[in-house]
Protein backbone atom coordinates (compact mmCIF):
# COMPACT_ATOMS: atom_id res chain seq x y z
CA UNK A 1 0.00 0.00 0.00
CA UNK A 2 1.35 3.43 -0.96
CA UNK A 3 0.72 5.96 1.82
CA UNK A 4 0.06 9.45 0.50
CA UNK A 5 -0.11 12.85 2.19
CA UNK A 6 -1.77 15.78 0.39
CA UNK A 7 -0.64 19.38 0.83
CA UNK A 8 -2.79 22.02 -0.90
CA UNK A 9 -4.44 25.13 0.49
CA UNK A 10 -7.72 24.45 -1.35
CA UNK A 11 -9.90 21.97 0.54
CA UNK A 12 -11.97 21.24 -2.59
CA UNK A 13 -8.84 20.38 -4.55
CA UNK A 14 -7.65 18.05 -1.77
CA UNK A 15 -11.04 16.37 -1.81
CA UNK A 16 -10.87 15.94 -5.60
CA UNK A 17 -7.40 14.44 -5.41
CA UNK A 18 -8.38 12.23 -2.48
CA UNK A 19 -11.46 10.89 -4.30
CA UNK A 20 -9.42 10.27 -7.44
CA UNK A 21 -6.65 8.42 -5.59
CA UNK A 22 -9.26 6.41 -3.68
CA UNK A 23 -10.05 4.64 -6.94
CA UNK A 24 -6.70 2.90 -6.76
CA UNK A 25 -6.73 0.07 -4.21
CA UNK A 26 -2.97 0.35 -3.79
CA UNK A 27 -3.08 3.95 -2.54
CA UNK A 28 -4.14 5.23 0.88
CA UNK A 29 -4.34 8.93 1.78
CA UNK A 30 -2.99 9.08 5.33
CA UNK A 31 -3.00 12.82 5.93
CA UNK A 32 -3.82 16.25 4.58
CA UNK A 33 -2.35 19.70 5.17
CA UNK A 34 -3.60 23.13 4.10
CA UNK A 35 -0.31 24.96 4.67
CA UNK A 36 3.41 24.31 4.91
CA UNK A 37 3.50 24.63 8.73
CA UNK A 38 0.57 22.22 8.96
CA UNK A 39 2.43 19.83 6.66
CA UNK A 40 5.27 19.67 9.17
CA UNK A 41 2.80 18.70 11.86
CA UNK A 42 1.04 16.13 9.70
CA UNK A 43 4.31 14.47 8.72
CA UNK A 44 5.15 13.95 12.40
CA UNK A 45 2.29 11.48 12.78
CA UNK A 46 1.06 10.41 9.34
CA UNK A 47 3.04 7.67 7.63
CA UNK A 48 3.99 8.88 4.16
CA UNK A 49 5.62 7.30 1.14
CA UNK A 50 4.54 9.91 -1.41
CA UNK A 51 3.75 13.55 -0.76
CA UNK A 52 1.56 15.46 -3.23
CA UNK A 53 2.77 19.03 -2.81
CA UNK A 54 1.35 22.29 -4.18
CA UNK A 55 4.25 24.70 -4.64
CA UNK A 56 2.22 27.89 -4.79
CA UNK A 57 0.79 28.37 -1.37
CA UNK A 58 0.89 31.44 0.87
CA UNK A 59 4.04 31.92 2.90
CA UNK A 60 7.41 30.46 2.01
CA UNK A 61 8.54 29.68 -1.51
CA UNK A 62 7.44 26.18 -2.45
CA UNK A 63 10.89 25.35 -3.82
CA UNK A 64 12.44 26.28 -0.47
CA UNK A 65 9.99 24.00 1.30
CA UNK A 66 10.84 21.25 -1.17
CA UNK A 67 14.57 21.65 -0.54
CA UNK A 68 13.97 21.66 3.20
CA UNK A 69 11.90 18.46 2.98
CA UNK A 70 14.75 16.72 1.16
CA UNK A 71 16.84 17.25 4.28
CA UNK A 72 14.29 16.41 6.95
CA UNK A 73 12.25 13.68 5.19
CA UNK A 74 14.58 12.26 2.61
CA UNK A 75 12.67 8.97 2.39
CA UNK A 76 9.48 10.65 1.23
CA UNK A 77 8.98 10.86 -2.53
CA UNK A 78 7.53 14.21 -3.59
CA UNK A 79 5.12 14.68 -6.47
CA UNK A 80 4.63 18.39 -7.17
CA UNK A 81 1.08 19.26 -8.23
CA UNK A 82 0.86 22.80 -9.55
CA UNK A 83 -1.22 25.30 -11.48
CA UNK A 84 1.97 26.44 -13.20
CA UNK A 85 2.62 24.99 -16.63
CA UNK A 86 4.96 22.05 -16.69
CA UNK A 87 7.38 23.69 -19.13
CA UNK A 88 8.15 26.38 -16.59
CA UNK A 89 8.44 24.41 -13.41
CA UNK A 90 9.02 20.73 -13.94
CA UNK A 91 12.78 20.84 -14.47
CA UNK A 92 13.26 23.27 -11.60
CA UNK A 93 11.23 21.06 -9.27
CA UNK A 94 13.13 17.93 -10.23
CA UNK A 95 16.42 19.76 -9.68
CA UNK A 96 15.20 20.91 -6.28
CA UNK A 97 14.57 17.32 -5.26
CA UNK A 98 11.05 16.48 -6.45
CA UNK A 99 10.46 13.03 -7.92
CA UNK A 100 7.68 14.05 -10.26
CA UNK A 101 5.58 16.92 -11.54
CA UNK A 102 1.89 17.02 -12.42
CA UNK A 103 -0.04 19.98 -13.78
CA UNK A 104 -3.44 20.59 -12.25
CA UNK A 105 -4.75 21.11 -15.76
CA UNK A 106 -3.83 17.54 -16.73
CA UNK A 107 -6.13 14.49 -16.65
CA UNK A 108 -6.75 13.71 -12.93
CA UNK A 109 -6.45 9.97 -13.55
CA UNK A 110 -2.83 10.54 -14.53
CA UNK A 111 -2.20 11.32 -10.85
CA UNK A 112 -2.82 7.69 -9.90
CA UNK A 113 -0.29 6.51 -12.41
CA UNK A 114 2.20 9.17 -11.30
CA UNK A 115 1.91 8.14 -7.64
CA UNK A 116 2.57 4.50 -8.52
CA UNK A 117 5.50 5.38 -10.76
CA UNK A 118 7.14 7.56 -8.13
CA UNK A 119 6.54 5.07 -5.33
CA UNK A 120 8.33 2.44 -7.40
CA UNK A 121 11.31 4.71 -7.77
CA UNK A 122 10.60 6.14 -11.20
CA UNK A 123 10.41 9.77 -12.22
CA UNK B 1 30.10 107.05 -3.25
CA UNK B 2 26.78 105.71 -2.05
CA UNK B 3 24.34 104.07 -4.35
CA UNK B 4 21.06 105.82 -5.00
CA UNK B 5 17.83 103.90 -4.50
CA UNK B 6 15.41 106.01 -6.54
CA UNK B 7 12.80 103.89 -8.25
CA UNK B 8 12.97 104.62 -11.98
CA UNK B 9 12.44 102.73 -15.16
CA UNK B 10 16.14 101.96 -15.66
CA UNK B 11 18.74 101.72 -12.92
CA UNK B 12 22.30 102.00 -14.17
CA UNK B 13 25.58 101.32 -12.40
CA UNK B 14 28.22 103.36 -14.21
CA UNK B 15 31.93 102.72 -13.54
CA UNK B 16 33.64 105.80 -14.91
CA UNK B 17 36.36 108.08 -13.49
CA UNK B 18 35.63 111.00 -15.80
CA UNK B 19 32.74 113.22 -14.61
CA UNK B 20 32.41 114.55 -18.15
CA UNK B 21 31.95 111.04 -19.59
CA UNK B 22 29.49 110.24 -16.81
CA UNK B 23 27.46 113.28 -17.83
CA UNK B 24 27.65 112.41 -21.53
CA UNK B 25 26.30 108.93 -20.88
CA UNK B 26 23.44 110.38 -18.86
CA UNK B 27 22.73 112.81 -21.65
CA UNK B 28 22.70 110.05 -24.25
CA UNK B 29 20.15 108.15 -22.24
CA UNK B 30 18.02 111.22 -21.61
CA UNK B 31 18.06 112.16 -25.31
CA UNK B 32 16.78 108.73 -26.14
CA UNK B 33 13.88 109.32 -23.80
CA UNK B 34 15.15 106.99 -21.08
CA UNK B 35 14.19 107.70 -17.54
CA UNK B 36 17.34 106.45 -15.87
CA UNK B 37 18.77 106.53 -12.37
CA UNK B 38 22.54 106.32 -12.63
CA UNK B 39 24.87 105.30 -9.79
CA UNK B 40 28.27 106.51 -10.92
CA UNK B 41 31.39 105.11 -9.18
CA UNK B 42 35.08 105.44 -9.95
CA UNK B 43 36.77 102.91 -7.65
CA UNK B 44 36.63 99.13 -7.56
CA UNK B 45 35.60 99.21 -3.88
CA UNK B 46 32.65 101.53 -4.53
CA UNK B 47 31.71 99.42 -7.54
CA UNK B 48 31.73 96.29 -5.41
CA UNK B 49 29.62 97.97 -2.71
CA UNK B 50 26.99 98.98 -5.28
CA UNK B 51 27.11 95.55 -6.81
CA UNK B 52 26.43 93.94 -3.43
CA UNK B 53 23.50 96.24 -2.88
CA UNK B 54 22.14 95.06 -6.25
CA UNK B 55 19.03 96.18 -8.10
CA UNK B 56 20.75 97.49 -11.22
CA UNK B 57 19.34 96.76 -14.63
CA UNK B 58 22.57 97.34 -16.49
CA UNK B 59 26.26 98.05 -15.80
CA UNK B 60 28.27 100.47 -17.92
CA UNK B 61 32.06 100.47 -17.47
CA UNK B 62 34.99 102.36 -18.86
CA UNK B 63 37.88 100.06 -19.79
CA UNK B 64 40.90 101.91 -18.34
CA UNK B 65 40.45 103.15 -14.78
CA UNK B 66 43.05 104.29 -12.25
CA UNK B 67 44.80 101.09 -11.06
CA UNK B 68 42.38 98.60 -12.64
CA UNK B 69 40.45 97.78 -15.77
CA UNK B 70 36.92 96.77 -16.63
CA UNK B 71 38.11 93.14 -16.61
CA UNK B 72 38.68 93.40 -12.84
CA UNK B 73 35.18 94.78 -12.45
CA UNK B 74 33.82 92.02 -14.66
CA UNK B 75 35.50 89.43 -12.46
CA UNK B 76 33.44 90.74 -9.54
CA UNK B 77 30.26 90.86 -11.58
CA UNK B 78 30.65 87.38 -13.03
CA UNK B 79 30.59 85.89 -9.52
CA UNK B 80 26.97 86.97 -9.10
CA UNK B 81 24.42 84.24 -9.84
CA UNK B 82 22.36 86.50 -12.15
CA UNK B 83 24.40 89.57 -13.07
CA UNK B 84 22.86 92.40 -15.11
CA UNK B 85 24.24 92.99 -18.62
CA UNK B 86 27.75 94.48 -18.52
CA UNK B 87 28.52 96.96 -21.32
CA UNK B 88 31.93 98.49 -21.98
CA UNK B 89 31.73 102.22 -22.67
CA UNK B 90 35.24 103.15 -23.56
CA UNK B 91 37.65 104.99 -25.82
CA UNK B 92 39.39 102.96 -28.48
CA UNK B 93 40.61 99.76 -26.79
CA UNK B 94 41.65 97.78 -29.82
CA UNK B 95 40.01 94.79 -31.40
CA UNK B 96 41.81 92.24 -29.24
CA UNK B 97 40.57 93.75 -25.98
CA UNK B 98 37.05 94.11 -27.39
CA UNK B 99 36.97 90.48 -28.51
CA UNK B 100 38.32 89.37 -25.14
CA UNK B 101 35.62 91.38 -23.39
CA UNK B 102 32.87 89.67 -25.32
CA UNK B 103 34.57 86.28 -24.95
CA UNK B 104 34.60 86.46 -21.14
CA UNK B 105 30.89 87.25 -21.12
CA UNK B 106 30.40 91.00 -21.29
CA UNK B 107 27.25 91.88 -23.17
CA UNK B 108 28.59 94.47 -25.63
CA UNK B 109 30.78 97.55 -26.00
CA UNK B 110 30.26 101.12 -27.20
CA UNK B 111 32.89 103.65 -28.13
CA UNK B 112 32.71 106.92 -26.23
CA UNK B 113 32.50 108.87 -29.47
CA UNK B 114 29.46 106.83 -30.48
CA UNK B 115 27.39 107.36 -27.34
CA UNK B 116 24.27 107.97 -29.38
CA UNK B 117 24.26 104.19 -29.87
CA UNK B 118 24.22 103.56 -26.11
CA UNK B 119 20.43 103.37 -25.61
CA UNK B 120 20.10 100.94 -28.49
CA UNK B 121 22.96 98.76 -27.17
CA UNK B 122 21.43 98.73 -23.68
CA UNK B 123 18.04 97.84 -25.10
CA UNK B 124 19.50 94.95 -27.07
CA UNK B 125 21.54 93.73 -24.08
CA UNK B 126 18.42 93.77 -21.90
CA UNK B 127 16.52 91.91 -24.55
CA UNK B 128 19.20 89.21 -24.71
CA UNK B 129 19.21 89.10 -20.91
CA UNK B 130 15.44 88.61 -20.80
CA UNK B 131 15.64 85.91 -23.46
CA UNK B 132 18.35 84.10 -21.51
CA UNK B 133 16.36 84.33 -18.31
CA UNK B 134 13.28 83.04 -20.07
CA UNK B 135 15.32 80.21 -21.56
CA UNK B 136 16.81 79.33 -18.18
CA UNK B 137 13.36 79.42 -16.61
CA UNK B 138 11.99 77.21 -19.38
CA UNK B 139 14.91 74.81 -18.91
CA UNK B 140 14.22 74.65 -15.16
CA UNK B 141 10.53 74.05 -15.79
CA UNK B 142 11.32 71.41 -18.38
CA UNK B 143 13.71 69.66 -16.00
CA UNK B 144 11.08 69.78 -13.25
CA UNK B 145 8.47 68.48 -15.65
CA UNK B 146 10.74 65.65 -16.78
CA UNK B 147 11.45 64.77 -13.18
CA UNK B 148 7.72 64.68 -12.43
CA UNK B 149 7.10 62.58 -15.51
CA UNK B 150 9.86 60.15 -14.53
CA UNK B 151 8.43 59.88 -11.02
CA UNK B 152 4.93 59.41 -12.37
CA UNK B 153 6.15 56.76 -14.80
CA UNK B 154 7.95 54.94 -12.03
CA UNK B 155 4.88 55.11 -9.84
CA UNK B 156 2.65 53.89 -12.68
CA UNK B 157 4.94 51.04 -13.58
CA UNK B 158 5.32 49.97 -9.99
CA UNK B 159 1.54 50.11 -9.58
CA UNK B 160 0.97 48.18 -12.79
CA UNK B 161 3.42 45.46 -11.81
CA UNK B 162 1.93 45.23 -8.34
CA UNK B 163 -1.55 45.02 -9.79
CA UNK B 164 -0.47 42.41 -12.35
CA UNK B 165 1.06 40.29 -9.60
CA UNK B 166 -2.11 40.64 -7.51
CA UNK B 167 -4.36 39.64 -10.43
CA UNK B 168 -2.12 36.67 -11.25
CA UNK B 169 -2.28 35.61 -7.60
CA UNK B 170 -6.09 35.87 -7.58
CA UNK B 171 -6.39 33.87 -10.78
CA UNK B 172 -4.14 31.23 -9.28
CA UNK B 173 -5.77 31.09 -5.89
CA UNK B 174 -9.44 31.65 -6.69
CA UNK B 175 -10.17 30.79 -10.30
CA UNK B 176 -7.42 28.17 -10.61
CA UNK B 177 -8.37 26.44 -7.38
CA UNK B 178 -12.06 26.36 -8.25
CA UNK B 179 -11.48 25.14 -11.82
CA UNK B 180 -9.16 22.42 -10.60
CA UNK B 181 -11.70 21.23 -8.06
CA UNK B 182 -14.43 21.16 -10.72
CA UNK B 183 -12.06 19.31 -13.07
CA UNK B 184 -11.56 16.54 -10.51
CA UNK B 185 -15.30 16.24 -9.90
CA UNK B 186 -16.26 16.24 -13.57
CA UNK B 187 -13.58 13.71 -14.30
CA UNK B 188 -14.91 11.56 -11.44
CA UNK B 189 -18.47 11.81 -12.77
CA UNK B 190 -17.22 10.90 -16.22
CA UNK B 191 -15.56 7.78 -14.87
CA UNK B 192 -18.33 6.65 -12.54
CA UNK B 193 -21.57 7.39 -14.35
CA UNK B 194 -23.34 4.35 -15.79
CA UNK B 195 -25.13 6.50 -18.34
CA UNK B 196 -23.26 6.89 -21.58
CA UNK B 197 -24.81 10.32 -22.20
CA UNK B 198 -23.62 11.63 -18.82
CA UNK B 199 -20.14 10.22 -19.41
CA UNK B 200 -20.03 11.85 -22.81
CA UNK B 201 -21.09 15.26 -21.47
CA UNK B 202 -18.73 14.99 -18.51
CA UNK B 203 -15.83 14.22 -20.83
CA UNK B 204 -16.67 17.18 -23.08
CA UNK B 205 -16.95 19.46 -20.04
CA UNK B 206 -13.65 18.09 -18.71
CA UNK B 207 -11.93 18.91 -21.99
CA UNK B 208 -13.41 22.42 -21.93
CA UNK B 209 -12.30 22.86 -18.35
CA UNK B 210 -8.78 21.81 -19.18
CA UNK B 211 -8.86 24.40 -21.94
CA UNK B 212 -9.99 27.04 -19.40
CA UNK B 213 -7.21 26.02 -17.01
CA UNK B 214 -4.70 26.32 -19.83
CA UNK B 215 -6.04 29.79 -20.63
CA UNK B 216 -5.74 30.75 -16.94
CA UNK B 217 -2.14 29.61 -16.99
CA UNK B 218 -1.39 31.69 -20.07
CA UNK B 219 -3.01 34.77 -18.54
CA UNK B 220 -1.00 34.27 -15.35
CA UNK B 221 2.16 33.88 -17.40
CA UNK B 222 1.54 37.11 -19.26
CA UNK B 223 0.68 39.02 -16.12
CA UNK B 224 3.74 37.90 -14.22
CA UNK B 225 5.63 34.73 -15.09
CA UNK B 226 6.16 32.63 -11.96
CA UNK B 227 9.49 31.83 -13.58
CA UNK B 228 10.70 35.22 -12.34
CA UNK B 229 10.82 33.65 -8.90
CA UNK B 230 13.57 31.40 -10.26
CA UNK B 231 15.76 34.31 -11.35
CA UNK B 232 16.32 36.42 -14.44
CA UNK B 233 18.28 33.87 -16.46
CA UNK B 234 15.61 31.20 -16.01
CA UNK B 235 12.82 33.65 -16.83
CA UNK B 236 14.51 34.92 -19.98
CA UNK B 237 15.35 31.38 -21.04
CA UNK B 238 11.66 30.55 -20.75
CA UNK B 239 10.78 33.71 -22.69
CA UNK B 240 13.26 32.74 -25.40
CA UNK B 241 11.98 29.18 -25.66
CA UNK B 242 8.39 30.36 -26.00
CA UNK B 243 9.34 33.04 -28.51
CA UNK B 244 11.31 30.61 -30.66
CA UNK B 245 8.47 28.11 -30.58
CA UNK B 246 5.87 30.74 -31.44
CA UNK B 247 7.73 32.59 -34.20
CA UNK B 248 10.05 29.95 -35.66
CA UNK B 249 13.00 32.34 -35.35
CA UNK B 250 16.35 31.06 -34.13
CA UNK B 251 17.09 32.66 -30.77
CA UNK B 252 20.50 32.40 -29.10
CA UNK B 253 20.77 33.28 -25.43
CA UNK B 254 24.25 33.88 -24.10
CA UNK B 255 24.85 34.57 -20.45
CA UNK B 256 27.82 34.71 -18.15
CA UNK B 257 26.39 32.54 -15.40
CA UNK B 258 23.33 30.35 -14.79
CA UNK B 259 22.11 32.62 -11.96
CA UNK B 260 22.39 36.37 -11.70
CA UNK B 261 21.31 37.66 -8.31
CA UNK B 262 19.30 40.86 -8.72
CA UNK B 263 16.70 42.69 -6.71
CA UNK B 264 13.09 42.26 -7.81
CA UNK B 265 12.71 45.72 -9.39
CA UNK B 266 15.80 45.38 -11.56
CA UNK B 267 14.96 41.81 -12.51
CA UNK B 268 11.52 42.89 -13.64
CA UNK B 269 12.90 45.82 -15.68
CA UNK B 270 15.35 43.50 -17.47
CA UNK B 271 12.66 40.89 -18.09
CA UNK B 272 10.18 43.44 -19.46
CA UNK B 273 12.90 44.93 -21.67
CA UNK B 274 13.64 41.53 -23.19
CA UNK B 275 9.93 40.84 -23.55
CA UNK B 276 9.20 44.16 -25.27
CA UNK B 277 12.24 43.88 -27.54
CA UNK B 278 11.18 40.38 -28.62
CA UNK B 279 7.62 41.58 -29.18
CA UNK B 280 8.89 44.38 -31.43
CA UNK B 281 11.06 41.93 -33.35
CA UNK B 282 8.15 39.56 -33.92
CA UNK B 283 5.91 42.43 -35.06
CA UNK B 284 8.21 44.48 -37.27
CA UNK B 285 11.70 43.09 -37.80
CA UNK B 286 11.08 40.18 -40.23
CA UNK B 287 14.23 38.70 -38.72
CA UNK B 288 15.58 35.16 -39.02
CA UNK B 289 17.92 35.19 -36.06
CA UNK B 290 17.73 36.85 -32.66
CA UNK B 291 20.53 37.06 -30.15
CA UNK B 292 20.26 37.90 -26.47
CA UNK B 293 23.35 38.61 -24.37
CA UNK B 294 22.98 38.92 -20.63
CA UNK B 295 26.02 39.78 -18.51
CA UNK B 296 26.75 41.32 -15.15
CA UNK B 297 30.47 41.88 -15.57
CA UNK B 298 32.34 45.02 -14.53
CA UNK B 299 29.59 46.09 -12.17
CA UNK B 300 26.99 46.64 -14.88
CA UNK B 301 24.05 44.48 -15.83
CA UNK B 302 23.84 44.48 -19.61
CA UNK B 303 21.02 42.99 -21.62
CA UNK B 304 21.35 43.19 -25.37
CA UNK B 305 18.65 41.99 -27.74
CA UNK B 306 19.68 42.13 -31.38
CA UNK B 307 18.25 40.80 -34.63
CA UNK B 308 19.18 40.51 -38.29
CA UNK B 309 15.89 41.91 -39.55
CA UNK B 310 14.99 44.89 -41.69
CA UNK B 311 15.92 47.46 -39.06
CA UNK B 312 14.51 50.95 -38.76
CA UNK B 313 15.56 54.55 -38.40
CA UNK B 314 15.87 55.21 -34.65
CA UNK B 315 15.60 58.97 -35.26
CA UNK B 316 12.31 58.65 -37.11
CA UNK B 317 9.21 59.66 -35.15
CA UNK B 318 7.44 56.71 -33.54
CA UNK B 319 4.16 55.33 -34.68
CA UNK B 320 1.22 57.25 -33.17
CA UNK B 321 0.31 55.69 -29.83
CA UNK B 322 3.49 53.63 -29.73
CA UNK B 323 5.37 54.14 -26.51
CA UNK B 324 7.26 50.85 -26.40
CA UNK B 325 10.85 52.09 -26.54
CA UNK B 326 10.04 55.26 -24.65
CA UNK B 327 8.42 53.16 -21.95
CA UNK B 328 11.55 50.99 -21.77
CA UNK B 329 13.73 54.09 -21.42
CA UNK B 330 11.57 55.28 -18.54
CA UNK B 331 11.67 51.82 -16.98
CA UNK B 332 15.47 51.77 -17.25
CA UNK B 333 15.66 55.13 -15.50
CA UNK B 334 13.62 53.83 -12.56
CA UNK B 335 16.51 51.50 -11.68
CA UNK B 336 19.29 53.97 -12.50
CA UNK B 337 19.97 52.53 -15.95
CA UNK B 338 19.64 53.58 -19.55
CA UNK B 339 18.63 52.19 -22.91
CA UNK B 340 20.61 52.36 -26.15
CA UNK B 341 18.84 51.61 -29.40
CA UNK B 342 20.78 51.27 -32.63
CA UNK B 343 19.51 50.24 -36.00
CA UNK B 344 19.83 50.98 -39.69
CA UNK B 345 17.44 50.07 -42.46
CA UNK B 346 18.09 46.48 -43.64
CA UNK B 347 20.88 46.00 -41.09
CA UNK B 348 19.02 44.69 -38.09
CA UNK B 349 18.58 46.38 -34.76
CA UNK B 350 19.94 46.26 -31.26
CA UNK B 351 18.39 47.26 -27.94
CA UNK B 352 20.80 47.46 -25.01
CA UNK B 353 19.78 47.91 -21.40
CA UNK B 354 22.62 48.90 -19.06
CA UNK B 355 22.20 49.19 -15.31
CA UNK B 356 25.06 49.81 -12.86
CA UNK B 357 24.99 47.24 -10.05
CA UNK B 358 26.02 47.41 -6.45
CA UNK B 359 29.31 45.61 -6.10
CA UNK B 360 29.01 41.88 -5.38
CA UNK B 361 32.50 40.79 -4.38
CA UNK B 362 31.36 37.20 -3.99
CA UNK B 363 30.45 36.99 -7.69
CA UNK B 364 33.51 36.02 -9.67
CA UNK B 365 33.56 36.92 -13.33
CA UNK B 366 33.00 33.55 -14.88
CA UNK B 367 33.91 32.98 -18.46
CA UNK B 368 30.81 33.28 -20.60
CA UNK B 369 29.12 30.15 -21.79
CA UNK B 370 26.03 29.42 -23.81
CA UNK B 371 23.00 28.36 -21.75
Amino acid sequence: MIRVVLCDDHAVVRRGIRDTLAESPGIEVTGEAASYPELREVLRSAPCDVLLLDLNMPGRSGLEVLASLRETHSAIKVLVVSMNPEDQYAVRCLRAGAHGYASKAADPVALIEAVHTIAQGGK
Amino acid sequence: MLCGTTNTRLRVLHLEDSPADQALARLALRRAGWEASVDAVDTLEAFQACLQEGGHDVILADYHLPGFTALDAWTLVSRSPAPPPFILVSGAIGETAAVEAIRVGMADYVLKDELARLPHVIERALEVQRARQAQAQAARELAASRQSLAELTEHLQTSIERERAAIAREIHDDIGGALTAVLFDLSWIGRHSEQAGVREHAQAATAMLQHALGASQRIMMNLRPPMLDQGLVAAIQWLVDNFAQRTGMAVHLQTCRPHIALDDALQLVAYRTAQEALTNISKYAQARTVRIDLTDTEGVLTLEVSDDGRGFDPAAPGRPGSFGLQGLRERARTVGGWLDVSSRPDQGSSVILSVPLDPHPENPHDPCSAV
